[in-house]
């Protein structure tokens, strides 16, 4: 086939931050496919550094405006692992449920508003409403709105939480709120799974692509891991020491990305819901598995479209698994807990979550005043670049004969099923000028 | 009773735009001379947060840098209908018309409140930065009286 294809998504749309799809073919050779990252780095590891234990979840949460309970999780981990401070069983149920609550905001955003669009082949969510798929978009609406409702009654906030502290929380939910919500858990839970019966029905639009790669994600015998595990990849299994994050999450640069890319065993890794799916879908809450059978979603699952599949299961677990929660809690009645006195003490601290793209590590260094001296965020987008690119390489090829319109938005559809965040991604460059 | 909502709406890195948001608190602080039960809402740069706050409220008050090709400064009132007819040949809001299209959203999903109306203020700068310009910052105290004014009237 001898044709041109010349395609150059400046800032593709429906995703968080910026980021661009080159793709050049001239006679059917291809010169070129490039995923680039423009961003401008944020320094947010040099701000921390002086910066007193008690901030740094503060400052770390502004990292992302839709993660920015999970990067307030893996700090708060960071700052305890560090100086040894421990958390009551009360505060890791509560922080299972921030956990939660923000998975299921992400997902849905994504899923719902940013994904669907490309499923119903309309150019965004607003469309939508004016379209035979009002009433699922109405449906949409509540869940997200469930969520965001969610993450205020336990966090404090919907985004940027102000109850989560070094040790504790410094408000509670009362008994009388935490029934009410249960019961809106029941009834979202039918809801998500209405939704996941319209989404079935344009889910032939997914492309069938697969390529086989190394899926990262964090693991633990106790549950289907978000909050705690270790870290565990589908090609080398178990690192039983998360301080060793590195030995996994080997950060390189690029000329063509201004945010790091990552490998591990091989050219590139995938993080997110689909890597979580792929090690722990034995472990999803019945329900959840349920949706993943509809959709013929089995492990290890190679397509990386499926990971919006995988998102649409992972808020059904998110639902059941957050009622079990409170059943703990309202079993066990509410302890009027307050935030404990911290004692400081100098060391080294790694915390490590899931988080909705996937697995985040913060690592703080501490000194014998409280304050930081030294920071690392391995934040999942980064880790996820490199994946992107090695996909389009492979995935050109296979789609050359459509039109140049149908490969320009298979190729964002494909970005857009990472659910990039690349703002948060874009990281300091140690750069010498020859 | 109605609930009632002041939503103030800007990004306060990106100079004028913030006065949305400077309105926002400074209504807060002369609550007294406000009606009772109003809530006051930092909508932050908008986005689809909006859509769950609509949904809330009976009447809401919309507090926004708006680029309607007037005077620095200068206050423009109009109301929901206004804006969905399109009658306003005006950028609405200074976040890509990110405001106006959940305006819409809201009404298609029929979660619309009953009032909208929206106090907009025409910006000089849209630069980055935290202050606002002069001309800008002598018009607030001006325009908040009218914005107290007309809510009384209005609520």
């Amino acid at each position: 086939m001898s044709k041109d294809v010349s395609i150059n998504v400046h800032h593709i749309t429906r995703v968080e931050g910026h980021g661009n799809i080159v793709l050049d073919v001239k006679k059917g050779e291809i010169n070129k496919i490039q995923w680039q990252v423009p961003e401008a780095p944020r320094f947010f590891e040099a701000m921390l550094r002086g910066r007193h234990y008690d901030e740094l979840r503060t400052i770390t949460s502004r990292i992302c405006g839709i993660c920015s309970i999970g990067h307030s999780l893996a700090s708060l981990k960071a700052t305890e692992d560090a100086m040894d401070v421990k958390i009551s069983k009360q505060t890791d149920i509560l922080r299972h449920l921030a956990i939660n609550g923000e998975n299921m905001q992400s997902h849905i955003l994504h899923v719902g508003y940013l994904a669907a669009p490309d499923l119903f082949g309309v150019g965004s969510v607003f469309p939508l409403a004016s379209s035979k798929s009002k009433d699922a978009l109405l449906e949409i609406v509540k869940l997200h709105r469930f969520a965001n409702e969610f993450s205020e009654l336990i966090c404090g906030r919907t985004t940027h939480p102000i109850r989560l502290v070094v040790g504790g929380f410094t408000m509670l939910p009362t008994k009388k709120q935490l029934e009410k919500l249960r019961e809106r858990f029941v009834e979202n839970l039918d809801r998500t799974k209405k939704v996941a019966e319209v989404i079935l029905t344009v889910a032939d639009k997914l492309p069938n692509f697969t390529r086989e790669t190394e899926y990262i994600g964090l693991t633990s015998k106790e549950e289907y891991a978000f909050y705690e595990g270790k870290i565990a990849s589908t090609d080398t299994g178990v690192l039983e020491d998360s301080n060793d994050y590195k030995e996994m999450m080997q950060e390189y640069v690029v000329p063509q990305s201004t945010a790091k890319y990552a490998k591990n065993n091989r050219k590139s890794y995938m993080v997110g819901a689909l890597a979580r799916y792929n090690l722990n879908s034995k472990q999803l809450e019945p329900e959840a598995k349920k949706v993943a059978d509809m959709f013929g979603l089995k492990p290890i699952c190679y397509n990386p479209y499926m990971n919006n599949i995988a998102q649409l299961v992972e808020y059904v677990h998110n639902i059941e698994d957050s009622i079990k929660w409170i059943d703990v809690m309202l079993d066990k009645g509410i302890k009027q807990e307050q935030p404990q006195n911290i004692k400081i003490k100098e060391g080294r601290g790694v915390g490590v979550v899931e988080v909705p793209r996937g697995i985040l590590v913060h690592d703080y260094t501490i000194n014998k005043d409280g304050n930081c001296t030294k920071a690392n965020c391995i934040i999942p987008t980064n880790q996820n670049h490199a994946n992107i690119q090695h996909d389009m390489e492979e995935l050109v090829p296979q789609v050359l004969d459509k039109s140049e319109k149908e490969i320009e938005l298979t190729l964002e559809m494909l970005v857009r099923a990472y659910d990039p965040c690349i703002s948060c991604s874009t990281h300091y460059l140690d750069v010498k000028f020859l | 009773m109605k609930k009632t909502a002041i939503i103030g709406i800007g990004n306060s890195l990106r100079q004028d735009d913030s006065l949305g948001l400077i309105l926002l608190e400074r209504l807060k602080n002369k609550k007294e001379e406000l009606p009772d039960n109003i809530d006051f809402i930092d909508g932050g740069s908008g986005g689809m947060v909006l859509l769950h706050y609509l949904a809330d409220f009976d009447i809401v008050f919309i507090l926004d840098a708006v680029e309607f090709g007037g005077k620095p400064g200068e206050l423009r009132f109009f109301e929901k209908e206004e804006i969905i007819s399109k009658k306003i040949k005006i950028n609405l809001s200074t976040h890509e018309n990110d405001f106006f299209k959940v305006i819409k959203l809201s009404e298609k999903l029929n979660e619309i409140p009953e009032k909208i109306y929206i106090f907009g203020i025409q910006p000089k700068n849209l630069g980055f930065g935290c202050d606002i310009s002069l001309d800008i910052s002598e018009s607030i105290e001006k325009n908040l009286m009218q914005i107290i004014d007309k809510i009384k009237r209005l609520k």
